[in-house]
């Protein structure tokens, strides 16, 4: 069995299974006239550590084992999950999948084959991928390097995570795949005390990296720096204006505005079940022609990226929309089934106690011919959003809503001062035909990103370069 | 052949057995010992689910699940090390309390960190009937689910389904520590869910409803919770945004609880002591309007938030948390006590079953007496700054004239900031879920600031 030794060890060595016994579970779950039907395995090792008031503490390590068993017949899913890989309890278990969808098949055939995965992180043995006195000493030296900073640093939280994420995927058609994610996220927050008034900043990082590999690519002091000059911005800032206004939004994470007006929209199970507003939509204009927008999977060390999807289908570039016109929706398996083609290959769950479901992966806007500078000058009254928290979206009535946290007034084509509390809410659809200018800067955000769906959360990328909308409704506190 | 009658949740009896969790934790205290360590805490949950949905009126999905953590906390003098592994393997515990050692010891001394003195532990920690299990039938989950869906599906304008579903979910959280508490309290969740989509024109909305109970007996009718999910999806049709302006806003029972969720976030002891709150230092003073008393009784009989210890494993009382508007506690674990110099009040695991004065009794007493109000069922985005107190979202909600309902609200936000909005507060109704941990009903802030794309016509 031609497996990496770091899959070999995690899923058969120290769990006494067999290769075998995959095949027999397998057995008991497959029923007559089903779609398909997997046994998912994962194993989670994952670490993470605090710096508060200068001291290195809050470590907490994890670890554990999961199993999920999944059977598929039309739209109906039978799955069953435990944290105990015996042969006998997983056998157990994928009876009780099937519960609701009728008996065991008389014989399965599955022919074993093994599908490789694509390589865009490098997976490391799990052995060298906890060096805590490296983090130690990482940690404490950026907590001096940023109190030194400016004397009215009052508290600096510095968060860091690495997790690895080892899975092993075998399908009811005898293939096998597997995967080895890394995973690292470094969050500093800063406050400040100025004239009695305490702000903040935060800044935060990550990506598919090892703890080595992320220090040798990224440079966290010049990210200390911009939690610093956040907090520091924070200062001079002043209420948002309301009302309806031309926006600029920044390159990077406001790509977030794609993420959550358009693209949860495109998942193919909201389509399937004609709860989407882009139900049907394939072949309209749903953005203004400027708007090109991709997910892709295959980003080398990207947040979102993954080298073998969770159902073992090798993940897909796949374009979205291309000059506003709606060309794919994002598919896992069973909806691609449905809906008579096949799967893109962004199949996605949370572990293996959740279902797979059609996700994103790395969204983002492709580059137009714009500059910033252009976008700012064509504005009279408005808004230049350079930054965002978080967003939701209504899937059925396309209502986003996301807050600006790094937000100026624009006033006869100038910046004049940075504003807070700006909220940004639209209708998807409506917003995208208002993109009136698309940027040259394309890029990704810093590797932050969060999706939740259903209930489950997965790391995505979002991105997008500088774009401008003509109208969008900002929800601050100052009218004229 | 399918076999409905299975009884659900289904799961090995190995799995659900309180007496072997505990005596597999006690053994392992003894291992902690042997390798010298005297200070640690053990926390054991294992629980066993089952969920089905259905949708346009067919069997869509079964969700069956075992879960089990094991949490292991080892003090090395004020070096704390935590580690937490899933399963049931022996081995892998051992290997959990050796990684926690390893952590402890690597970690820098935190002067407050320590386990709660022995005369804490000395109390039973008594029962809050959490523990309702029922014997039901894979059919019982079925029938109750199409019968919701179905329920929702008559009116004409609720066009499709985003599914019904039914849960069931036993638990048993297990904890051992070194100051001599060792508990085993069992719990059961069941929920109903159901969600759907209206219609109108080239309009769609979706809205749906939703019910935890302890005991599966206290579920609402199936026909109750899918008209309620239908009148929800139809009430939200023909949508339109508002002229921005000042306005009355009336928070539904569906999201007010938000708001004193903010209010409890910022008197956390961690927000207070790390001073990234907007109500830093405001024990002793007045943060809500002084007709407003906020008590909470974590040990409610059957409770949803119920729970007789916190998340110190120290048992939990009756609170009187806020008096007159007046702050009289913060909301502490023994660990932000001990950093703020205040005496811990068993609130590591905040705050469970809250209850608010109220001085009305409904939603319509509260839109009748303002000629134009705006009423928010759903606040979405993150636009909550709990530093400054800064306020901005996104809403789903209806714009009120006179007490009558106008038109659902879309394209609309509302700002402000949280201490004046709490200091604000006009009225608050009885109308709140009494199962919720949170009873928090109908609340009115008299001005927000609201900004829409509505043009005059659309406002009298």
């Amino acid at each position: 069995m031609n497996l990496p030794a770091d899959i070999k060890k995690t899923f058969f060595e120290r769990t006494q299974l067999e290769l075998s016994d995959l095949q027999k579970v397998m057995s008991s779950l497959v029923s007559r006239d089903q779609l398909l039907s997997d046994i998912y395995l994962d194993h989670v090792q994952a670490e993470s550590w605090t710096v508060e008031d200068g001291a290195f503490k809050h470590g907490q390590n994890e670890q554990g084992y999961g199993a999920g068993l999944r059977i598929v017949k039309g739209e109906q899913i039978g799955f069953s999950t435990t944290h105990d890989l015996s042969c006998q309890s997983l056998i157990d278990h994928a009876k009780a999948a099937r519960v609701f969808l009728g008996n065991a098949q008389e014989s399965s055939k599955q022919v074993l084959q093994i599908r490789q995965p694509l390589s865009l992180y490098q997976p490391q043995a799990p052995d060298a991928f906890w060096p805590t006195e490296d983090k130690k000493n990482f940690l404490l030296s950026l907590d001096g390097y940023i109190r030194a900073l400016d004397e009215r640093i009052r508290q600096v939280t510095l968060n860091l995570s690495c997790s690895f994420k080892q899975v092993l995927i075998y399908r009811d058609d005898g293939l096998l795949s597997w995967d080895s994610r890394p995973m690292i996220r470094l969050d500093i927050s800063i406050l400040i005390h100025h004239q009695n008034k305490i702000h903040s900043g935060q800044a935060g990082c990550g990506g598919r990296y090892t703890f080595h590999q992320w220090q040798q690519s990224h440079d966290s002091y010049a990210l200390a720096k911009e939690a610093l000059r956040l907090a520091l911005l924070d200062i001079e800032s002043q209420p948002a204006p309301a009302g309806v206004m031309p926006v600029v939004l920044g390159q990077g994470w406001p790509g977030v505005l794609i993420h959550e007006a358009i693209g949860h929209g495109i998942e193919a199970d909201f389509n399937r079940k004609k709860t989407s507003l882009y139900t049907d939509k394939i072949g309209s204009a749903v953005a203004s022609s400027l708007c090109t927008i991709i997910d892709d999977p295959t980003i080398p060390f990207a947040r979102g990226s993954i080298s073998i999807d969770d159902e073992g289908e090798i993940p897909q570039s796949t374009i979205l929309i291309e000059n506003g016109i709606l060309k794919n929706y994002l598919y896992d398996r069973q909806n691609a089934a449905l809906m008579k083609t096949i799967s893109n290959g962004h199949g996605r769950r949370e572990s293996s106690h959740h279902v797979p479901m059609p996700r994103m992966t790395n969204t983002f806007l492709a580059a137009g011919t714009s500059t910033l500078e252009e976008m700012i000058s064509s504005i009279d009254d408005g808004v230049f959003a350079a930054n965002f928290g978080g967003g939701s979206v209504d899937i059925t009535s396309g209502q986003f809503v996301f807050s600006a946290n790094e937000a100026y007034k624009i006033k006869k084509g100038k910046i004049i001062y940075p504003i807070k509390g700006a909220t940004l809410t639209g209708i998807g659809p409506q917003v995208l035909k208002q993109i009136s200018m698309v940027g040259k800067d394309m890029k990704l955000d810093p590797g932050v990103g969060v999706c939740g769906k259903n209930g489950q959360s997965v790391p995505v990328c979002v991105g997008q370069p500088s774009v401008k909308i003509d109208h969008i409704v900002v929800g601050g506190t100052l009218r004229d | 052949m399918t076999n409905h009658n299975i009884i659900l949740p289904c799961s090995s009896l190995e799995w659900m057995n309180p007496s072997l969790h505990l005596e597999r934790l006690d053994r392992l205290a003894e291992l902690i010992k042997k390798k010298g360590y005297e200070s640690f805490e053990l926390t054991y949950q294992v629980q066993i689910h089952s969920s089905l949905e259905v949708r346009m009126q067919q069997f869509e999905s079964f969700n069956q699940s075992d879960t089990a953590s094991l949490d292991v906390v080892i003090y090395d003098g004020h070096q704390v090390g935590t580690a937490s592994c899933s399963g049931l393997i022996w081995n892998d515990w051992v290997k959990t309390v050796e990684q926690a050692i390893i952590f402890a010891q690597l970690a820098q001394p935190d002067q407050y960190a320590q386990l709660p003195p022995l005369e804490c532990f000395k109390q039973p920690i008594g029962e809050c009937g959490l523990f309702m299990p029922a014997t039901l039938t894979g059919d019982q989950f079925l029938t109750q689910a199409l019968a919701l869906e179905q329920a929702a599906l008559d009116h004409k304008k609720i066009v499709n389904s985003d599914g019904a579903s039914v849960s069931a979910s036993y638990e048993i959280y297990c904890v051992v520590n070194s100051q001599g508490l060792r508990a085993v309290i069992p719990s059961s969740i069941f929920s109903q869910s159901i969600y759907v989509m209206a219609a109108e024109r080239d309009q769609k909305e979706n809205d749906g409803a939703y019910e935890y109970r302890r005991n599966w007996n206290d579920f609402s009718s199936a026909l109750e919770l899918g008209q309620l999910a239908a009148q929800r999806a139809l009430a939200k049709l023909n949508a339109r945004s508002i002229v921005s302006g000042d306005y009355p806003i009336v928070f539904s029972p569906r999201c007010s609880g938000s708001i004193i969720k903010n209010l409890f976030a910022a008197l956390s002891g961690r927000s207070q002591y790390l001073k990234t709150s907007f109500l830093e230092g405001m024990l002793g003073q007045q943060v809500l309007p002084s007709w407003i008393s906020i008590n909470d009784n974590p040990r409610l009989l059957g409770g949803l938030q119920s729970f007789p210890i916190d998340a110190d494993g120290l048992p939990t009382y009756a609170h009187q948390f806020i008096e007159h508007g007046v702050v009289l506690e913060y909301i502490l674990s023994y660990y932000s006590a001990q950093r703020l110099g205040l005496k811990t009040n068993a609130l590591a695991s905040g705050l469970l079953n809250t209850t608010m004065t109220t001085n009305v009794s409904k939603l319509h007493d509260i839109v009748k007496k303002y000629p134009k109000c705006l009423v928010i069922d759903q606040l979405t985005g993150t636009g909550v700054n709990i530093l400054t107190g800064d306020y901005s979202r996104g809403v789903d909600g209806f714009y009120y004239e006179h007490g009558e309902r106008i038109h659902a609200l879309q394209d609309v936000t509302i700002a402000s900031n949280l201490k004046e909005m709490l200091n604000s507060i006009e009225y608050h109704a009885s109308d709140y879920d009494p199962y919720r941990g949170l009873k928090v009903g109908s609340l009115a802030i008299p001005s927000m600031s609201v900004s829409g794309h509505g043009d005059e016509s659309d406002c009298l």
